[in-house]
């Protein structure tokens, strides 16, 4: 226990030192000088929207325990300015009603500083629109469709990359190196996400003079694939590509395996990104299975690598998965915020201070935290690197294109 | 592929068909319906799941497992919504077996989380190809397990005394009453039996899509409701011919038209039979209202 308090504290320490590093080399001059304690003010409140239920539910749980990961670290050490971080969570169970009400619940009644975005793009889209009506900063872990933060700009933000920007090059070079020829693609039709996934498949496959020879659809949660495998495997298709949630692509997978298909089973980095699901629910169908990915839980560099190490001994994880190491640096990249600025969130000055999160967000040039380094582009999109990854021994092994 | 996808409907249709028989044998016996018995089949399910990828016991262990927790369960659902409530309060039992339902569900997230659990593949190198046709060995166990306990409930009903005296209490408990027969013990028999096929319901429909999860008690209930709705309320015949059929339906819809169409042509199809034969495709008796 002494060692692994000792390794924790030492963590923060090296976690806190490099946000401050990170914070000096980012902000504007008159930016510094930090808020000095204000323990009597109560703790930051922040909201946390997840979601129980619906096809990114495990992105979700992932997201949820980074973001309690991080909040649990920087109290241990004190908090911000002398005050604990505070999430309020709301659980959306993929219901856009719920969200539509719990959104201005968290900004009038709860008065939370910032709110951590629902993972999914669907929830996203609505939580984030939502909140940029109020002028309440909103980031997400795992948005990525296309376009998704259109509605809420400039109040919203996503860690991710796009899956097109970031998959579809990736997901080229690999068909490409491979020379398939054919292709079927199974997507979740009651789901945006999903669909606008097909819709990157398609072009995916258009760019690579690869023939759809089937397009088979199911709908969120639904049990049975053995109609839809039966189908694609008429076809004898080289590649399957799966636009779907990671447990309901587990189960897929599962199918396809035992009707015997041995096509390449291809998904979007949001796939990868729901880390362990996939490969729990699909055991040994899952090898072999190929992603995009953005996201390395082996990266060597510092401070990621110290950083994701300390966070599987701390979390018992056998891996970081990408929507935890999002949710980690998106409550760390507001805390190094508080603690620069001095912000007190209070509500006499809660409106100029979430301005002023908006326009620290707008200038971050390279936050280093757990999941490398971390960027926004103009449309508040992460900036992240072009990656793959493969299923090996079940686990996603990360490689770099055309490594 | 029409005949493989038959054959895909067929088989998906025998799950639908065991835990319409648990929700009929449960109607004939007291004339109202076990809303737990979706949860029941759930957790029976993961039950058995625990068993084959924890324990790693053979199949036919874990099967008893599920078949035993799905007796219990039905057991205790009886004692507390349908044993002590009276019979003049037709929507007590209803909303009780809901809350039994509910409460069965938390339970399991509470204590086991929310998470799907992965069914193993039992006979993973056995396959028959005849033609264009193929069958898994999985799709084999759930046949084979189907059909025979549907013939051991068959012959239960109709060869033995216990099954007599269900088919007593299903057509008069009252008269059969006055012969001596212990109703509510035979009733208490009934809400067994059909926890048993609801269990083995559970672990089958858990093999053919490879996974169970907590939440998948009342989407059961729901398709168990349409099959009993088709087929006829009590009917037994008429719920398995019902449960193949919308099987099928749903397979060939999936395969042909799109997944999204796949809920409302069922529904479409069960709508229609309430209007125009409320008391199902294959019943000459009472409707569902007059029926519940």
């Amino acid at each position: 226990m002494r060692t692994a308090l000792t390794g924790r504290r030492a963590t923060i320490f090296v976690a806190v030192a490099l946000l401050v590093l990170a914070a000096c080399g980012g902000e504007d001059e008159g930016s510094g000088g930090g808020g000095g304690d204000q323990s009597d003010a109560g703790p930051y409140r922040l909201g946390l929207v997840h979601s129980s239920e619906g096809p990114f539910a495990s992105n979700s749980a992932t997201m949820r325990e980074g973001a309690n990961y991080a909040v649990d670290l920087i109290n241990a050490d004190g908090g911000v300015n002398g005050r604990d971080i505070e999430l309020v969570e709301v659980d959306a169970r993929n219901d856009p009603q719920t969200l539509v009400t719990a959104i201005p619940q968290l900004v009038s009644e709860e008065e939370v500083f910032a709110i951590l975005a629902p993972v999914d793009s669907a929830g996203c889209e609505i939580a984030c629109a939502i909140a940029a009506d109020l002028e309440v900063p909103t980031l997400s872990a795992g948005a990525g469709r296309p376009g998704v933060l259109e509605p809420s700009r400039p109040w919203s933000f996503t860690m991710t990359a796009p899956d097109a920007s970031n998959s579809i090059p990736v997901l080229q070079a690999v068909v490409e190196e491979e020379g398939f020829e054919t292709a079927a693609i199974i997507v979740d039709e009651a789901n945006a996400t999903t669909q606008a996934q097909a819709d990157l498949y398609r072009e995916v496959f258009d760019g690579t003079d690869v023939e759809v020879v089937s397009t088979t659809t199911f709908a969120s949660g639904d049990s049975s694939f053995a109609s839809q495998v039966t189908s694609m495997s008429a076809e004898s298709p080289d590649v399957i590509a799966l636009a779907a949630g990671p447990a309901d692509a587990a189960r897929i997978a599962v199918e396809i395996r035992s009707q015997g298909l041995e096509a390449l089973l291809i998904g979007t980095g949001s796939l990868q990104a729901g880390g362990t699901d996939y490969i729990n629910g699909a055991g040994e169908a899952a090898e072999g299975t190929l992603t995009a990915a953005q996201f390395n839980p082996e990266n060597p560099d510092e401070p990621a690598a110290s950083l994701l190490a300390q966070a599987e001994e701390d979390n018992d994880l056998e891996s970081v998965s990408l929507n935890f190491a999002y949710a980690f640096d998106i409550v760390n990249l507001i805390a190094t915020y508080l603690t620069d600025s001095g912000a007190t969130a209070s509500p006499d000055t809660l409106e100029a201070d979430r301005q002023g999160l908006l326009d620290y967000l707008e200038d971050v040039e390279a936050y280093e935290g757990m999941s490398g380094d971390v960027a926004f582009a103009e449309d508040g999109t992460g900036d992240r690197p072009e990656l793959y990854a493969v299923v090996e021994n079940g686990e996603f092994v990360i490689s770099e294109v055309g490594s | 592929m029409l005949i493989q996808q038959l054959v895909n409907g067929l088989l998906l249709g025998t799950t639908f068909a065991l835990i319409a028989l648990s929700f009929n044998l449960v109607v004939g016996a007291l004339d109202r319906l076990n809303f737990a018995l979706g949860e029941t089949a759930m957790v029976s399910a993961i039950c058995g799941a625990l068993f084959l990828s924890q324990l790693d016991v053979p199949f036919v262990l874990a099967f008893l497992a599920a078949l035993v927790v799905g007796a219990l369960i039905a057991g205790i659902t009886f004692l507390l919504s349908f044993r002590f409530v009276s019979a003049d309060y037709h929507t007590a039992p209803i909303l009780s077996s809901l809350g039994v339902g509910l409460v069965l569900t938390s339970l399991v997230t509470r204590v086991l989380g929310s998470d799907q659990r992965r069914v193993p593949t039992v006979l993973k190198d056995v396959r028959i190809e005849v033609g264009p046709l193929r069958i898994v060995g999985d799709q084999l166990i759930i046949l084979v397990v189907a059909a025979l306990m549907t013939v051991l409930l068959y012959i239960f009903l109709n060869r033995t005394a216990w099954g007599m005296a269900i088919r007593g209490v299903s057509d008069d408990s009252d008269m059969t009453g006055l012969l001596g027969v212990p109703v509510q013990r035979v009733i208490l028999l009934t809400f067994v039996i059909s926890g048993t096929l609801a269990g083995a319901s559970g672990l089958l429909t858990g093999l053919s899509f490879h996974t169970v999860s907590p939440f998948t008690g009342f989407e059961t209930t729901l398709t168990a409701l349409m099959v009993i709705v088709l087929g006829g309320l009590g009917n037994i015949t008429g719920g398995v011919v019902a449960a193949l059929m919308i099987g099928v339906i749903e397979t060939l819809t999936v395969a042909y038209l799109s997944a999204t169409y796949r809920d409302l042509i069922v529904f479409l199809l069960v709508g229609i039979t309430l209007v125009a034969r409320p008391q199902g495709l294959f019943t000459r008796n009472t409707g569902v209202v007059g029926r519940v």
